[in-house]
């Protein structure tokens, strides 16, 4: 930034100042007034009033200004042989601008005030000589400060573009940063998950054995209880029997009400639960005793089952679970898809609750590849297909064993929403990283779940894309060839 | 009749609504309970109660179920001009309490009590009597017939206050 002005003397600059020195040195009192410089001495202090007119005639002086913000004194500029330094103060009789103080030993050549109005008529070439040298140094003066503004223009276009970059890395960075933390805890998640799912499976394979154990147990025990066996029957009813629907069980109610309103609600209650045939067999001969005993046989073998019902359900949960998180994410092998889409919508049930899925999953032919990544891929387009229909709707979903177009034996899996559609002009982009209807933030909305598809089917030698499921919505075909 | 007070359990899951209707089975002496998987067959029984000349007294309600939720069709109750439906205590009973859930229960779907699953028979009992109490008070009904089942102490604070004693 800085340059030294004498860097650019010219030719001419140098021709009059060698003969200045020269008229200096012929005359005792102008050398009298050439002054010697020792590196670092000042010539001119800040803000100080200025008596002389100075000429370099050797070495060179640092101009500096003193920085309030850094509170230190800044060099802005150093001038050499032939400049001059304090022509405004000179003339003006103001305080000095800047200060002035020698960067090598320099000699200096002042010329005070009294000297400057004689000097026409004492020297007249030394006097032509040195306003020559002043013009010379008001215009360099002149071109430097465009120069500066210039520089300063482009300093401060550059700085605006560079803060724009900046900003632009910045946000690439959160991003970069918001999906890393997304993938961090989704593979957290994914390793956790077998732990969890091991830490579950014991508790619930205990409720399943115990429900079993205490089966043998109860019939016996209901076996001994009456000679009738009555108890037995309705032990074994309870354990057995379907849980009766509402409806039926309402209706059951009223008739029940009707026919023995001396019996209190609850106890008519655990009658509805019982097989008609069953009632009717014990109303057949009507006993208080009977129904009590009847009714309580009736309740355990009903506790048995739902203890039972609620264990095998969470082992199942528990076994779709660890398949769906399998830790051994690098082997691939052969897949049957249909049980790899029924695992994904039993872990997928709770966010299906409010849609209507139908499924026409068939018998297909296994495909290579591997199951978790199966499981993203049907993830993601189911989640995106429940988001697309707000949480309602109708969701169908089904495999076909069909070859591609080159003849090549496969399976496709079609998943098929009503909601809003994908406009045609889309259906390249969507899967395109980072490309996302939903909003930022959220840890499903990252705009990653197609690409990740894509990505998956591909690398098994499949293809994915979408259509229009007329009259509504989109449908999602993924194929993938058949395992050889 | 006097047993003319319903309470309908709405649930999806057959086990579920079997335990809560075991839970609930003291309430069966003053109160019809009502068994429904859907909040169709709720809005059923609800007409059938408006033939009747019945009165809801406290709907026990799921959350997430398929079709419409509980908080959905709690406040679908809400504006509700029908006879059966004044005062009618809600408790949403709820496997996915989450706190935009819980916010828009309220807000949305007027709701009185909030239980959370698992659920503990005790828990369930204490809020089912509560609001029930409240329930008998707000319709001025004769606490009488309820006191040994409810919350006795309330129901004769309201009869005093009501000067609902007769003298002597």
């Amino acid at each position: 930034m800085i340059k030294t002005s004498s860097a650019k003397a010219d030719f001419t600059v140098v021709e009059s100042l060698q003969e200045i020195r020269g008229l200096i040195e012929a005359d005792d009192h102008l050398r009298a007034r050439v002054r010697e410089l020792m590196q670092g001495e000042h010539l001119l202090d800040e803000a100080n009033i200025n008596q002389c007119l100075w000429l370099i005639l050797d070495g060179v002086v640092r101009l500096t200004k003193y920085d309030a913000e850094k509170e230190g004194v800044m060099r802005f500029d150093a001038v050499g042989p032939g400049e001059l330094i304090g022509i405004l103060t000179y003339f003006t009789g103001e305080s000095s601008f800047f200060g002035a103080e020698a960067e090598t030993n320099c000699r200096v050549f002042g010329l005070p005030w009294s000297d400057f109005a004689v000097l026409p008529a004492s020297q007249p070439r030394l006097h032509s000589l040195i306003e020559q040298c002043i013009r010379d140094s008001f215009s360099r003066r002149y071109r430097r400060l465009v120069e500066l503004h210039m520089d300063k223009q482009r300093l401060t276009d550059s700085l605006k573009r560079e803060r724009s970059e900046l900003q632009q890395t910045v946000q690439a960075l959160e991003q970069a940063h918001e999906r890393l933390r997304s993938q961090e805890k989704l593979a957290l998640l994914g390793s956790v998950l077998p732990g969890i799912a091991h830490e579950l499976n014991n508790p619930a394979a205990a409720l399943v054995r115990t429900a079993d154990y205490l089966d043998p147990v109860l019939q016996e025990t209901f076996a001994e209880l009456d000679q009738r066996s009555e108890s037995l029957v309705f032990w074994q009813a309870g354990v057995q029997a379907p849980i009766a629907d509402s409806r039926a069980q309402r209706q059951q109610m009223q008739q029940l009400e009707k026919r023995l309103p001396e019996v209190p609600r609850a106890m008519l209650r655990r009658l509805t639960a019982m097989p008609t045939d069953l009632v009717e067999q014990l109303l057949s001969d009507f006993s208080e005793s009977r129904l009590q005993s009847a009714v309580r046989a009736f309740e355990a073998g009903r506790l048995l089952h739902t203890l039972r019902t609620a264990g095998r359900r969470i082992a199942r949960l528990v076994e779709s679970l660890k398949r769906y998180a399998r830790s051994d994410k690098a082997t691939a092998g052969k897949v049957d898809l249909s049980v790899n889409l029924r695992d994904t919508l039993l872990i997928l049930a709770s966010r299906l609750r409010n849609t209507t899925v139908n499924t026409e999953i068939g018998n297909t032919p296994t495909v290579h590849g591997n199951e978790d990544e199966f499981n993203q891929i049907w993830t993601n387009l189911i989640c995106n297909a429940v988001d697309a229909m707000e949480g309602g709707g109708e969701l169908t979903i089904s495999t076909r064993a069909v070859a591609n177009r080159e003849g090549k034996p496969g399976v496709q899996v079609m998943i098929a929403d009503c909601g809003p559609g994908i406009p045609a002009a889309l259906r390249d982009k969507i899967f395109a990283p980072n490309y996302t209807t939903k909003g930022r933030g959220g840890d499903f909305g990252l705009g990653l779940g197609l690409h990740i598809a894509r990505t998956i089917v591909e690398e098994y030698g499949g293809t994915i894309r979408c259509e229009d499921n007329p009259p509504k919505g989109t449908c999602f075909y993924v194929w993938l060839p058949k395992e050889t | 009749m006097e047993s003319s007070l319903s309470i309908i359990c709405l649930e999806d899951e057959p086990e579920v609504l079997e335990a809560i209707l075991r839970d609930l089975a003291p309430f069966e002496e003053r109160f019809r309970i009502e068994p429904a998987a859907s909040a169709q067959e709720a809005r059923e029984i609800i007409t059938s109660l408006e033939e009747a000349n019945g009165q809801l007294a406290l709907i026990l309600c799921d959350h997430v179920m398929p079709g419409e939720n509980g908080i959905h069709f709690l406040g679908s109750l809400i504006s509700s001009e029908s006879p059966v439906l004044q005062d009618t205590r809600k408790i949403l009973l709820t496997g996915q309490a989450g706190h935009e859930d819980t916010i828009e229960a309220i807000n949305e779907g007027g709701i009185h009590h909030y239980l959370t699953k698992p659920w503990d028979a005790d828990t369930l009992l204490a809020a089912v009597r509560k609001q029930l109490t409240r329930y008998i008070i707000l319709r001025n009904i004769n606490p009488l017939p309820y006191m040994q089942l409810l919350d006795a102490q309330a129901l004769a604070e309201h009869m005093h206050d009501k000067n609902l004693f007769s003298e002597g």
